[in-house]
């Protein structure tokens, strides 16, 4: 079926039409909910919520812009509103705690680095994950994200810095990605002379 | 929209192509969200399935019941006792004969309790007036199996068991009473021909002949048999084993060359082999119950109907998959072929290990047929029947294979709503009383599709069972 004929058929509440469109967007809205979900179960919640809003709200689809793009953000929007109603939503927390965290090698599975880096997300409190996901992987500036999430958008980038260096130290520990070089030019400059 | 950071960009590249895989029950919550609970129909009609059974067969035994109490005649006794009474009194004037002449039969042995005490000496008070020679039956002796003669001043008297009424009595007392009557009246019939000439009969004896033909009507109505109803019904349950056939005809003729011809030129062509050359299944057991009602057309040729619930059940052998895999399902529609994308862990060729899908599907039919009694001896005999059986998919899990045969997806969406089934069947049967005990072979074949014409891989099922049954008829 094609996008359209997807379309037509589930603003005409066709069940065909709307299981064909859950099937075609489900898988990557999944890992959408899982990276904003600390489990699975939570994460299944979110995206049978996210998906009833977009069936219930089909006929506001306007046709500007990706489809999928539109399912995205109606998806993300109902992952925030489901930490928000789970109180899910941590304080901030001090750079030096990503240095207390092990990473077990079995709670990261090996299947692909793709699953690893998510997992990798995971192990974030959930306010970072939160602020990380909407920032680096959604799109969303940091005023949309402070709207968003009833914080000023300064804590926004705050909350994205931490966010950030945590992922990185994780990601280095599990040597998914390698620490970054020091840079030594000034060094090799004074050498020469 | 990104900033432009190597980090940033290094896990949108990683991230955006990840996919996971939702549990059914997800889809199902979806599903209910939207359209509402699935009514289970099967629990729908089994339920008035059971209760119209039971109510019919309740009101069935019920009607058995009634026939066999239901006297054999109705006669009103208090109009007889009044007129035993009457003819009591009426005895008292000695001139008159008919205190001795046949009493209706509705008079019964209470009314003759009453009567005996009194009676005596009417009898020999009409004794001497009645003419010298003639012969009299005296219905009101003790009750007695013999019929005794005696003279009395040269007449004769027959005494006899009265004729009593048969409403009070039961089955084995109104057949001794029948037959004390049939002695009775015969007793009566050769009095009143051994004392008058054919013309004077009814003459000299007219409430004798009167009464003895009343009488004759009336023993003539014996212990009958009923005349049996033409109607009866059957419950019977029948344990099967489903088959199935494939067809890919609409396939090869169709999704293939289309296939085909979107491969570049010098691409290899992967015909995959006959489609029952890739499946692995296997049959299960499953049942049919129903409850039928026959109609008599003639002796040995009924019109059968009745509410059947069929449970069809096969396996299909495939392996697991670590993943969920894309499957694509090709459909022929008006406007072409049509591609459908379904994500499964099953999959036909390989996989981390075997497993088994369990396809089972619930049906209600509505046989309507025809059985023919083969043979017919006092207690075994042999039937056949066949019939065509309109038929309803209630709840079903099935699945459906690809077009490409590789995987094994979820199915229910496509299986048609309504199905034509026939089946033939020989029993051999055992009657006791009015029970009819049958045992017998079944075949029954399903005539369209399981799924929808859209699907082109057609699967056709054929179920071998064994029936036992029960007939009881009405009468």
């Amino acid at each position: 079926m094609t996008e359209q004929a997807i379309i037509a058929g589930c603003l005409q509440n066709d069940a065909a039409a709307q299981r064909e469109l859950y099937n075609r967007f489900s898988p990557k809205m999944l890992s959408v909910c899982y990276r904003f979900a600390p489990n699975r179960e939570d994460a299944e919640d979110m995206l049978q919520e996210g998906f009833i809003k977009v069936f219930t709200q089909i006929h506001t689809f306007q046709n500007k812009g990706a489809f999928e793009g539109w399912i995205r953000r109606i998806i993300v929007h109902t992952c925030i509103n489901f930490l928000k109603k789970h109180k899910k939503f941590n304080e901030s927390l001090d750079i030096s705690y990503a240095n207390t965290v092990h990473v077990k090698e079995e709670t990261v599975p090996s299947i692909m680095q793709a699953r690893q880096i998510i997992e990798c997300i995971r192990l974030l409190p959930v306010g970072y994950r939160t602020v990380l996901n909407l920032y680096a992987l959604e799109g969303y500036s940091h005023k949309e994200i402070g709207i968003m999430l009833d914080i000023e958008e300064s804590t926004s980038r705050s909350q994205y810095t931490r966010a950030k260096a945590m992922l990185e130290t994780i990601l280095i520990r599990k040597k998914i990605i390698e620490a970054p070089k020091q840079d030594f030019q000034w060094l090799t400059a004074f050498n020469k002379t | 929209m990104y900033q432009d950071d190597e980090f940033e960009q290094f896990l949108q590249d990683e991230v955006k192509q990840h996919r996971m895989y939702p549990s059914d029950h997800v889809w199902n919550n979806i599903r209910t969200e939207l359209h509402g609970y699935r009514s289970w129909h099967a629990l729908t009609f089994i339920s008035v399935f059971i209760i119209t059974a039971l109510t019919l067969s309740t009101v069935l035994s019920t009607q058995q019941q009634n026939v066999h109490l239901q006297p054999l005649s109705v006669p009103n006794v208090h109009t007889s006792q009044q007129q035993a009474i009457a003819a009591n009194h009426a005895a008292h004037e000695k001139s008159r004969q008919y205190f001795n002449t046949l009493a209706p039969s509705s008079i019964n042995t209470h009314t003759i309790a009453e009567l005996d005490a009194t009676n005596d000496d009417l009898l020999a008070n009409t004794i001497d007036n009645i003419t010298p020679g003639s012969t009299i039956i005296n219905t009101q002796a003790p009750k007695s199996s013999i019929i005794t003669t005696k003279n009395i001043n040269n007449v004769r008297v027959l005494n006899a068991t009265p004729i009593v009424s048969l409403n009070t009595m039961t089955v084995a007392e109104t057949t001794e009473a029948l037959n004390n009557n049939e002695a009775v009246l015969t007793a009566k019939e050769d009095a009143v021909n051994a004392d008058a000439t054919t013309e004077d009969k009814e003459e000299k004896y007219p409430l004798i002949t009167e009464n003895l033909k009343t009488a004759n009507s009336s023993v003539s109505k014996k212990l009958s048999p009923r005349k049996l109803s033409k109607f009866g019904f059957q419950f019977y349950i029948t344990p099967s084993t489903s088959y199935r056939r494939l067809s890919d005809e609409k396939v090869k003729d169709i999704i293939q060359p289309a296939a085909s011809a979107a491969l570049p030129v010098n691409a290899p062509l992967n015909q995959p082999a006959n489609v029952n050359e890739v499946v692995r299944h296997r049959p299960a057991v499953g049942m049919e119950i129903g409850f039928a009602v026959l109609y008599n057309i003639s002796d040995r040729l009924k019109l059968k109907t009745g509410l059947q619930l069929n449970i069809r059940h096969y396996q299909i052998e495939t392996f697991q998959s670590s993943t969920y895999d894309r499957a694509t399902i090709s459909l022929i529609n008006f406007n072409g072929i049509e591609n459908i994308t379904r994500y499964s862990p099953y999959n036909n060729n390989v996989g981390y290990k075997q497993t088994e899908l369990a396809n089972k599907v619930y049906q209600l039919s509505v046989p309507i047929g025809l059985q023919w009694q083969v043979l017919k001896g006092k207690h075994l005999g042999m039937n056949a029947e066949a019939s065509v059986q309109p038929t309803l998919n209630l709840n079903k899990n099935v699945y459906l294979l690809s077009t490409d045969y590789r995987h094994y997806a979820d199915g229910n969406d496509f299986v048609r709503k309504w199905n034509i089934n026939t089946n033939v069947g020989f029993n051999l049967t055992y009657t006791s009383g009015k029970t009819i005990w049958q045992l017998g072979p079944q075949i029954r074949y399903q005539h369209l599709p399981t799924f929808s014409n859209k699907y082109p891989i057609k699967e056709y099922l054929l179920d071998y069972g064994m029936r036992i049954g029960l007939t009881k008829a009405i009468q």
